[in-house]
């Protein structure tokens, strides 16, 4: 049997106590102090808690009227003791060390808890782009399709869209060619917007201006801006920006189905969303493979960039929306263009008349 | 290990220490009163031992929590005979010296309370894990463990009671009056237990508990209270301090109610 030593006190000894060995021997508590040794009935043993922080366990007993105890505050020694005790006192020891067991872990218990919630958040800060993705990930196409339909309701109150004219269906177009094989069913809408700018909403809807149809010299530049935007549909990146944006509190609500709630939160986003460069980096990466598997002219897209770039220099300050959004850099332009060195395709100009179209969608602005 | 050492005074007291040739006690600095010439002096980080310097370190700073120095200074008689030393308490009250072996070899003091003693002696830190002593016990979180061999000296301001406690035996007493207890004593608070008592008794809400075996050591006039006699004025004027302390009453009062445990 193990040695369980705790400190003795008694009316007639030290009020720091004396080390004294303990043990149950049989229905008894024996305490053994140098040739003295003492049996104490177990159903006279009363359980306490005692100690500076209510970390030491106390056995109390009377004797002639006086009070007798010995103390444990080692927690080896207070398992020890529990183990060997006998059934009679288990129960009422047990309890005494449990509340001890309490008192000495309860602080351990909330630093752990705080700690432990930091720590989830410092990792869902850090992993935040693989949660997002993740969560983009389990959100079925059909609310995918509801989202983005509702959000293009309320685009629909603020601007003119139009999926008729020669802006749209030529557009339509060159999307079929870009979207072949893909899962979701594309729809193409001009906006009387003079701003230069496009963008995605997710389950396939893409909304050109019609500032960005006027500011595109052909069919090859615009097919360039559609390639970029129909990868962030393809990749869910509005979707993973809009759970990222909108916080805990539209996942609570993608996941849970409810589409509406979170509308409003996604269309104030939408218009300063700002694509981290990653997600513009694979847009680009990915705009410039569909377009050389639809054997469209690769030069498009980097002559568009090149040429806003230039151009929002000449007015000095942010200016094009669509590059406020989508950060241009020399380094990006020189990325893609040595992306599209590696590229096999057999590309042709669209040959579309494009002064047509934009004068087109220039007379459908005027009257809408 | 024990020291030679003789308490002078009656309410501002000192103690001068009789140190044998080689021997060395420590010191809180600024506690020093008058050295006889051949006594060593140096400052040391810690508690004065020859332990790591990251030890060291650790320890300055649970002493300086404590209410002590981050530095400690050593006495340590370099002449072949007995030279002294003496240290002055910082305020009035009185100076008691304990041998750590008698009280188990740990000693849990109220903050500030260490004034010296043998070299060797920690000063550490006891934490108090229970919310409501911390906070309306009168001695805050944070307490001094005293632990290791030989002498040390504390000093509590008024008169020193050195209570013995028998095993269950409470005692209650007034908040800001304990000064120390051996670590077998529980520590905890008590609601005064009506509101009449609470606002017109004159003692506070709540009055500490102790509960034995062990001995504990009672100050009779806490620093708070000589300081609020000198200064001869309540201590918060106007509504918005007292307002905000009831709140914090009631809050507490709440509290305890449903943690009864």
């Amino acid at each position: 049997m193990t040695e369980i030593v705790g400190l003795l006190h008694g009316p007639d000894l030290p009020t720091a106590g004396v080390p004294a060995r303990l043990g149950f021997h049989g229905n008894h508590l024996r305490i053994t102090r140098g040739e003295i040794v003492e049996d104490v009935a177990a159903e006279a043993l009363e359980v306490g808690v005692t100690g500076f922080n209510e970390d030491t366990l106390q056995l109390a007993w009377q004797r002639d009227g006086v009070t007798h105890a010995v103390t444990l505050s080692d927690p080896q020694a207070q398992r020890a003791l529990l183990a060997h005790a006998p059934p009679g006192v288990a129960a009422r020891l047990a309890a005494g060390h449990s509340t001890v067991h309490w008192h000495r872990r309860k602080w351990k218990t909330v630093v752990g808890i705080v700690g432990g919630f930091a720590l989830l958040l410092l990792i869902a800060w850090w992993q935040s782009e693989a949660i997002t993705g993740w969560i983009a990930n389990r959100v079925s196409l059909e609310t995918e399709v509801d989202i983005g339909e509702s959000v293009l309701e309320q685009l629909k109150t603020e601007h003119e869209l139009t999926q008729e004219g020669a802006g749209a269906q030529t557009i339509a177009e060159i999307g079929a060619r870009l979207t072949q094989g893909s899962r979701y069913t594309y729809r193409w809408y001009v906006s009387a917007d003079k701003e230069v700018n496009a963008y995605a909403l997710p389950g396939g809807i893409v909304v050109v201006n019609a500032g960005m149809i006027e500011a595109a010299d052909n069919a090859d530049e615009l097919a360039g801006v559609l390639a970029h935007e129909v990868q962030h549909v393809e990749h869910r990146h509005t979707l993973q920006q809009m759970i990222h944006t909108a916080g805990w509190a539209a996942v609570l609500a993608v996941v849970l189905g409810d589409v509406s709630a979170i509308t409003a939160v996604v269309l104030h986003q939408l218009g300063n969303l700002r694509n981290s460069r990653k997600l513009e980096k694979q847009a680009d990466d990915d705009g410039m493979r569909a377009l050389a598997r639809a054997d469209i002219a690769l030069d498009g897209m980097v002559n568009l960039f090149r040429k806003l770039e230039g151009e929002e220099r000449r007015r000095g300050g942010p200016g094009i929306p669509l590059l406020r959004s989508h950060p241009t850099t020399d380094e990006r332009i020189r990325d893609l263009e040595q992306l599209a060195a590696t590229l096999k395709c057999r590309c042709r100009s669209l040959g579309i008349d494009w002064a047509a179209v934009q004068s087109s969608v220039e007379e459908w602005r005027k009257t809408a | 290990m024990s020291l030679q050492y003789r308490i002078e005074g009656s309410d501002l007291q000192y103690v001068e220490l009789t140190l044998a040739p080689g021997e060395a006690a420590v010191g809180e600095p600024g506690a020093m009163m008058y050295v006889d010439d051949g006594v060593g002096i140096e400052s040391h980080m810690g508690d004065g031992d020859d332990s790591a310097l990251g030890s060291r370190i650790a320890a300055g700073f649970k002493r300086s929590m404590t209410g002590e120095n981050f530095f400690i200074t050593v006495f340590k008689n370099d002449a072949a005979r007995p030279l002294r030393v003496a240290f002055a308490a910082p305020s009035p009250g009185k100076i008691i010296a304990l041998d750590l072996a008698s009280v188990g070899g740990t000693l849990i003091c109220q903050k500030g309370a260490f004034l010296g003693g043998t070299r060797g002696v920690r000063v550490g830190l006891a934490f108090k894990k229970r919310v409501r002593a911390g906070m309306f016990g009168g001695e805050g979180f944070i307490m001094q463990r005293l632990t290791g061999s030989g002498t040390v000296f504390i000093h509590a301001s008024g008169t020193l009671a050195s209570l013995e406690l028998r095993a269950g035996e409470h005692l209650r007493v007034d908040t800001g009056c304990l000064a120390a207890l051996q670590t077998t004593v529980n520590y905890d608070v008590q609601y005064m237990g009506s509101l009449k008592t609470s606002v017109f008794g004159g003692e506070g809400l709540f009055l500490a508990a102790l509960k034995g075996p062990g001995t504990v050591w009672l100050q009779s006039l806490p620093i708070q209270r000589l300081r609020g006699a000198l200064v001869g004025v309540p201590q918060s004027r106007g509504l918005g301090p007292r307002l905000l302390y009831f709140a914090l009453v009631i809050i507490v009062v709440v509290l305890t109610l449903m943690g009864k445990r």
